[in-house]
């Protein structure tokens, strides 16, 4: 194991600008990779278009329950209405000290229609209507889907292409050592695990960046569930250890190459 | 020791490189393989130290049949077996990283390669240009770096590429001079050269190899 780590730490340390830009455009991709899986599985469902806000109709004092009850059953009828529901205000004022009318209006465009119905009304002392909770800005829809899916083959397909184009320049750049390891009888397991280590090292550091992101997409807006945030960043992770192994597999492929051969 | 037997090989295209090849040399000698260019010397080399599976023959290295063993026997007997290859090529190192490079590869701890490093450089005459960058040494120089490399884990077997490959008359005397230095009775010595051999160089046992047969001098 003591070669084992010695020559990772060399082969790691003969990354140069050209290996290291191929790495560094590798690492963008996987990250995207990762983050567009993620999205998949964190981002909300998309709604049609905005629940409307409640609309709250707040009755005179003086309003006997006899006509609380007929007033809702008219609205009810309304054909601009969900739903009605009585309750006592939850905060009173000098306006608003009789009981109150929640309604819930079927699209937000029936809202104003439906205010000034209201405000007419002689039982009715004040109207207010309530700004519904506004939708995510971004949000899973059919399209989005079809797109993230098409987007995590490319990713996935220009990480593994820009990784191997850095091994490639890495190999190169540590040829002679690996002509002199083999020279001295180092084993091509041992050759091709330091290469595969490095590989999963990459991987792992891609996984971890989308570990981060999720912290803190979860800490700017959205909560999402725990185990639904956990899992989503346990599996990214894992995801990016695989594509890391993947990565080192076709770095490893590559010691096959002549230019390695230690007698030429 | 070494004994090869009707050693035979032949490239893809059916080509004979080697040509029932006999060749018996004791523990401790110094044997020259003397021959022009294309020859079969540096095959006969890399057969010897296990790098190339041998085709038809037999290969016994110290004790080891080289055609039956396995890969991780072979690897084995590579670690005992130290080779200067043609056109050595140092790392982008110091002289001392070199050497390190290689003791450290082979599962040295770091005290151990560089004490071993530094006692293959005393040996070859490069302690003092050991921070060097290798690559800034001059063919000769290069060279012993490249014996230092070959000699940095005691091996048993020691083959040498073209030791003298583009030296001037002084320098091949210099290498030359190496080469008789590390003469210890106990490492077996092979090198293969185009000639001619530089004076130290000469009281050596020479074989001459030509179109892949092996004849006396």
């Amino acid at each position: 194991m003591n070669s084992f780590f010695y020559l990772e730490r060399e082969l790691l340390g003969a990354i140069r600008a050209r290996s290291g830009s191929w790495f560094g455009v590798g690492l963008v991709f996987l990250f995207l990779f990762l983050a567009t899986f993620a999205s998949l599985f964190v981002l909300p469902e998309a709604q049609g278009e905005p629940a409307p806000g409640l609309v709250i109709a707040y009755l005179s004092p003086r309003v006997s329950s006899a006509e609380i009850n007929d007033l809702s059953d008219r609205l009810r009828e309304r054909s601009d209405v969900l739903r009605v529901r009585f309750s006592l205000p939850r905060e009173l004022t000098a306006e608003r000290t009789g009981g109150q009318l929640e309604l819930t209006p079927r699209s937000v465009a029936e809202v104003p229609t439906l205010v000034r119905a209201l405000a007419a009304m002689e039982q009715v002392q004040d109207v207010e209507a309530l700004a519904a909770e506004p939708l995510p800005r971004l949000a899973m829809t059919p399209a989005l889907q079809t797109g993230l899916l098409v987007g995590l083959g490319v990713c996935a397909l220009a990480s593994l292409a820009a990784v191997r184009e850095a091994f490639r320049a890495l190999l190169a750049t540590f040829r002679q050592e690996l002509r002199l390891a083999r020279l001295a009888g180092v084993s091509e397991r041992l050759l091709m695990g330091v290469v595969g280590l490095a590989g999963l090292l990459w991987g792992t550091v891609a996984g971890l960046l989308v570990v981060v992101a999720l912290l803190f997409y979860d800490a700017s807006g959205p909560s999402l569930e725990a185990w639904r945030l956990f899992g989503v960043m346990a599996v990214s992770l894992l995801l990016g250890i695989l594509m890391g192994g993947l990565a080192g597999l076709v770095g490893a492929s590559q010691l096959s190459s002549k230019l390695f051969e230690p007698l030429r | 020791m070494i004994q090869v037997s009707e050693l035979s090989y032949a490239t893809e295209e059916g080509l004979r490189v080697l040509d029932d090849v006999h060749l018996h040399v004791d523990q401790g000698q110094f044997v020259y393989l003397v021959g022009p260019a294309s020859s079969g010397k540096s095959l006969l080399l890399a057969l010897l130290g296990a790098f190339v599976p041998p085709q038809r023959g037999q290969i016994l290295v110290h004790g080891r049949n080289v055609a039956r063993l396995s890969r991780d026997r072979a690897l084995e007997l590579q670690r005992r077996i130290g080779v200067l290859p043609q056109g050595f090529t140092p790392l982008a190192r110091t002289v001392m990283g070199n050497v390190v490079f290689k003791l450290r590869a082979m599962g040295n701890s770091g005290e151990e390669a560089e004490e071993k490093a530094l006692s293959a450089l005393e040996t070859v005459g490069l302690i003092r240009e050991r921070a060097t960058d290798a690559l800034d040494l001059p063919p000769v120089e290069r060279l012993r770096l490249g014996l230092a490399l070959a000699l940095c884990n005691a091996p048993l077997l020691v083959l040498l590429d073209e030791p003298y490959g583009e030296l001037d008359e002084d320098e091949d005397e210099a290498v030359g001079a190496v080469l008789a230095k590390i003469r210890d009775g106990r490492t077996t010595i092979v090198a293969a050269t185009r000639g001619p051999l530089p004076k130290s160089a000469r009281g050596e046992r020479t074989l001459s190899m030509m179109d892949g047969r092996v004849t006396a001098a």
